[in-house]
């Protein structure tokens, strides 16, 4: 449905947001994810502070004991995202080999992405037998039973970005058997992906190049259609791209469910703000602090009283890495800092391998 | 740190002739993604990279629209690339940009970031033949001009309380290739 089609929907909004100091700003947080229970996040933070040469960790944190644990996975690669499974009980996650800092060396190390998986207590740890190419975001099923996850297209050296061409693949767990979720689309940039339900997941991606090239359209006046949302609903086999969704807000994108199915998104109207969209269609909107910079990664707790996000530290540029971590209370409409502890001061969570 | 919420001379090097083109953002410019350039190693490759966000009059951010005119235009050439009518979509893209860019309205407050450090050339040379031009309620004028090797720049003249300080002339190289059969007007025979 166009924006311009109907009227906008009935829209609550918290006026004057605080956010308070943020400590643990200015380090590089990634792709964060909350645990079932609200309590435990999930997140990669990249750092120098554990070994000269710098790494890409997964880490753990408890929101209430205020616990940090890392991980103690295989050294010879970074890690680029993590998720915990629906019910808390898997962890998936990206990595590459690790790669020095030329092009060269990175192109051929995401060339050899991989997804690996283990349960959240770090027993059972394995690597999914998948195609090469980069992959990243993945996310695990309801059910346990499949893994979904970003794969994409190297571009050449020196293109605006790395990787284009983003589409979402699968692989069932019991079969091995890993295809297509739907498309090729050919997004240009891709954020969030999780499952509504067995068939169908809800993602945040920008810029289909396949349809655009299909359709003989521009980006500028499909952008005009449809309100620049980047969020969309997928079915297991569409070969046609559907209309995005959440286009009632402009420039939505970074889409999380709660278990209820309401859609939690960011967008702007008229300023940048966190949105939650009901099933019924009704729109809330808290207004993003100003202390914060752009949000760069966020997800709603299953319960959806939380929001659990990062973001770019104002005045710094995304490609600098500095982030912080807060939480949205929306129930009560606070924004407040997440103050995680320092790499050196985690606790380690042994992974062992599956035999 | 530069700050990429005005348009300026960034990265500079008298070596690249690209950086030598005023940037904006962090999708505005010639080899610029993320606030800075591509040319330097990515540390984090696969980042979704928005718009910069800039306060409005109202104090709540948004996404500059300037910035994602910027981003939209990089996508439509990702479109056209490859395809048989490549330089055609890519020709129109430019126009877009540039179009869009002559739209942008003063009125929103989405411009008022804008007004420092602005890209103030001398000018258009003398001898380059204007082709089209894109008057704009943006407040300045918007022109293709070609120069005398064929290629075709963009040239902004800053009107009254425009982007561009009054009279200033700014100067995009656009990725065009004169002389295609389809490009119109716009078409150096």
């Amino acid at each position: 449905m166009s924006p311009t089609a109907s009227g906008q929907p009935p829209a609550s909004q918290t006026d004057a947001p605080q956010f308070e100091s943020d400590p643990a700003k200015g380090r590089d947080f990634r792709e964060i994810s909350v645990h079932p229970n609200g309590e435990e996040l999930l997140f990669v933070e990249c750092s120098r502070a554990l070994e000269p040469a710098g790494g890409c960790y997964v880490l753990r944190y408890h929101l209430t004991r205020k616990s940090l644990q890392r991980y103690v996975l295989p050294e010879q690669y970074f890690y680029t995202s993590a998720s915990f499974s629906p019910q808390g009980n898997y962890v998936v996650m990206s990595r590459v080999p690790r790669h020095d800092s030329d092009q060269e060396s990175v192109q051929h190390a995401y060339d050899k992405t991989e997804i690996a998986l283990m349960k959240s207590d770090g027993t059972e740890f394995g690597i999914l037998q998948l195609a090469k190419g980069p992959k990243v975001g993945p996310n695990i099923s309801l059910d346990g039973r499949r893994v979904a996850y970003w794969r994409a297209a190297l571009r050449k050296p020196a293109s605006r970005t790395f990787s284009n061409n983003f589409d979402v693949w699968e692989m069932n767990l019991s079969t091995g058997e890993d295809r297509l979720f739907a498309g090729p689309f050919l997004f240009y940039e891709r954020d969030g992906l999780q499952y509504l339900s067995q068939d169908e997941m809800v993602v945040g991606a920008y810029g289909p190049v396949a349809f655009l090239r299909q359709h003989a359209q521009s980006m500028t006046t499909y952008d005009k259609k449809y309100n620049r949302s980047g969020v969309y609903r997928f079915s297991r086999g569409a070969a046609l791209l559907p209309e995005p969704i959440c286009t009632e807000v402009e420039g939505a994108k970074i889409p999380s469910i709660d278990k209820d199915g309401n859609v939690y998104f960011y967008g702007q109207r008229p300023g940048i703000s966190l949105f939650k969209r009901s099933m019924d269609g009704h729109i809330k909107q808290w207004v993003k602090p100003q202390d914060i910079g752009g949000i760069s990664s966020m997800v709603a707790s299953s319960d959806g009283l939380s929001i659990l996000f990062t973001y770019h530290v104002r005045g710094t540029q995304p490609r600098e890495a500095k982030e912080g971590m807060g939480m949205l209370d929306t129930s009560a409409s606070g924004w407040k800092a997440i103050d995680i502890p320092s790499l050196e001061r985690s606790d380690t969570i042994p992974v062992m391998m599956t035999k | 740190m530069a700050d990429s919420s005005v348009i300026g001379i960034k990265g500079f090097s008298i070596l690249d002739p690209s950086t030598w083109l005023p940037v904006f953002g962090n999708w505005g410019g010639p080899g610029w993604s993320g606030g800075q350039r591509t040319t330097e190693p990515l540390s984090d490759v696969l980042l979704n990279i928005g718009a910069i966000e800039i306060p409005g009059r109202d104090g709540q951010d948004r996404q500059s629209p300037l910035d994602a005119i910027f981003k939209v235009h990089d996508i439509n050439y990702s479109v056209a690339n490859g395809l048989p009518n490549e330089a055609s979509l890519k020709f129109q893209a430019d126009l877009q940009l540039m179009q869009g860019i002559a739209g942008l309205s003063l009125s929103t407050g989405d411009l008022t970031n804008l007004s420092n450090d602005m890209y103030d050339p001398s000018g258009a040379p003398t001898g380059w033949p204007r082709l089209s031009s894109f008057p704009g309620d943006g407040g300045f004028y918007g022109a293709a001009n070609q120069n005398t090797n064929g290629e075709i720049f963009a040239v902004m003249r800053g009107m009254e309380n425009s982007l561009l300080d009054a009279g200033a002339i700014a100067q995009v190289k656009l990725g065009l290739e004169p002389c295609m059969s389809d490009c119109g007007d716009i078409c150096h025979s």
